[in-house]
């Protein structure tokens, strides 16, 4: 599958562990939004090329927040639509995150799903 | 002699205390041993029986007064007689002052030697959840976030319980509650301690590669948000960004004066 452009209106999709990231305000911690490690990337899903639950499916105990593809752009991060063979809606967050940007991360996403939701 | 935990005070069995200084007694328990502070604050129970050592009093409900100094295990010079129990600790003692008689404020009217409350109850038992969360974020495996995110390593948990424990102790010294914060792995194996009301938000993350504790505090100010970065290195600069959180302003944020040279910006 060839690389989609990405536009600002997009919505990503993040997993993560809810057990783990999710506050007890119902906000999501900053901690949720770092680089995987050793690499200046941040997995995503494109969200019109996949779902909330499927975006879960991959690893238990995870929810979803969503956020708009314009919010890491407004940040200098480069959003890249990255698919693999077992995910064609895969993309990157790319660029370091500094706290200040995982911050903003957070206080731009949403909670989609939870994986209390799943079960 | 026995510590333990009822309701809303540390009961006292048949106290024998160290020291016994006019209507004053004395009793001391020591310092957790590290290996078993992440499995719960409430192993401090472990008790030894020590002679006073040298340290100032300071009446823990009126901040900052100081009552009374000892020089040696007995002499002692009685400026002020508080009506609460006090409660010291100077890292190698914890030492409970209680009169034999003492007033509580909420609960009971009147408590005998039995019954006393100390103010580092509440707040250890309102940060009990947050060290047994940390121990459960010890267990957990490779790609615990399903995108290849590290073990928490054993470093960043002790140095992280550490912390909390510093910031129990700064309560007695302070004078106004800490709020019990929210404790988080880090995908690169450390842990993010943070706290945040309304336009208020401070962050620590312990990382153990490189081995720094780092902070990241923000405030909403005129012109925008105003950051504050920077390495922590001591226990003034936690007590300095805990009282801007707790009671400071975005003013008081502008114009700290770390010697840990934070960089900050307005964005």
């Amino acid at each position: 599958m060839s690389a989609e452009e990405i536009l600002n209106e997009d919505e990503l999709y993040r997993r993560f562990p809810d057990v783990f990231w999710l506050r007890d305000d119902g906000r999501i911690s900053s901690a949720a939004f770092q680089n995987t490690p050793n690499t200046d990337d941040m997995s995503v899903d494109l969200a019109r090329l996949t779902t909330p639950q499927k975006t879960a499916a991959v690893y238990p105990g995870c929810g979803v927040a969503s956020f708009l593809a314009e919010l890491p752009r407004k940040l200098g991060q480069q959003v890249l639509h990255d698919p693999i063979p077992t995910n064609s809606a895969h993309s990157n967050v790319r660029g370091k995150k500094t706290k200040p940007i995982r911050k903003k991360l957070a206080e731009g996403s949403k909670v989609v799903l939870l994986s209390t939701n799943l079960k | 002699m026995n510590l333990q935990f009822s309701g809303n005070f540390r009961v006292i069995d048949d106290p024998e205390p160290t020291e016994t200084i006019g209507q004053w007694r004395i009793i001391n328990y020591g310092e957790p041993s590290l290996s078993s502070a992440s499995a719960g604050f409430l192993e401090e129970r472990t008790l030894v029986s020590s002679g006073a050592t040298p340290f100032e009093f300071k009446d823990s409900y009126s901040k900052g007064s100081i009552c009374f100094v000892t020089s040696g295990t007995s002499s002692f010079t009685n400026v002020e007689i508080p009506e609460s129990p006090w409660f010291i600790t100077d890292r190698i003692n914890r030492i409970i002052v209680f009169p034999k008689r003492v007033r509580l404020p909420k609960e009971m009217t009147w408590a005998y030697r039995e019954y006393v409350e100390l103010p580092q109850t509440n707040i250890a038992r309102q940060f009990n959840p947050v060290f047994q969360r940390i121990g459960k974020l010890a267990r957990l495996p490779e790609n615990w976030d399903s995108y290849g995110a590290r073990p928490v390593c054993k470093n960043s948990i002790s140095r992280g319980v550490i912390l909390l424990k510093e910031l129990i102790e700064l309560r007695s010294t302070i004078g106004f509650e800490i709020p019990v914060p929210f404790v988080a792995p880090l995908s690169s194996g450390g842990i993010q301690i943070e706290w945040e009301k309304g336009e208020k938000y401070l962050e620590l993350s312990i990382t153990s590669d490189p081995p720094t504790v780092e902070y990241f505090a923000a405030d909403k100010v005129k012109e925008g948000q105003l950051t504050l970065e920077g390495s922590l290195r001591s226990a003034s600069g936690l007590k300095e960004l805990i009282s801007w959180f707790v009671n400071g302003s975005a003013e008081d944020l502008a114009h700290f004066t770390f010697e840990e040279s934070p960089e900050a910006s307005i964005s």
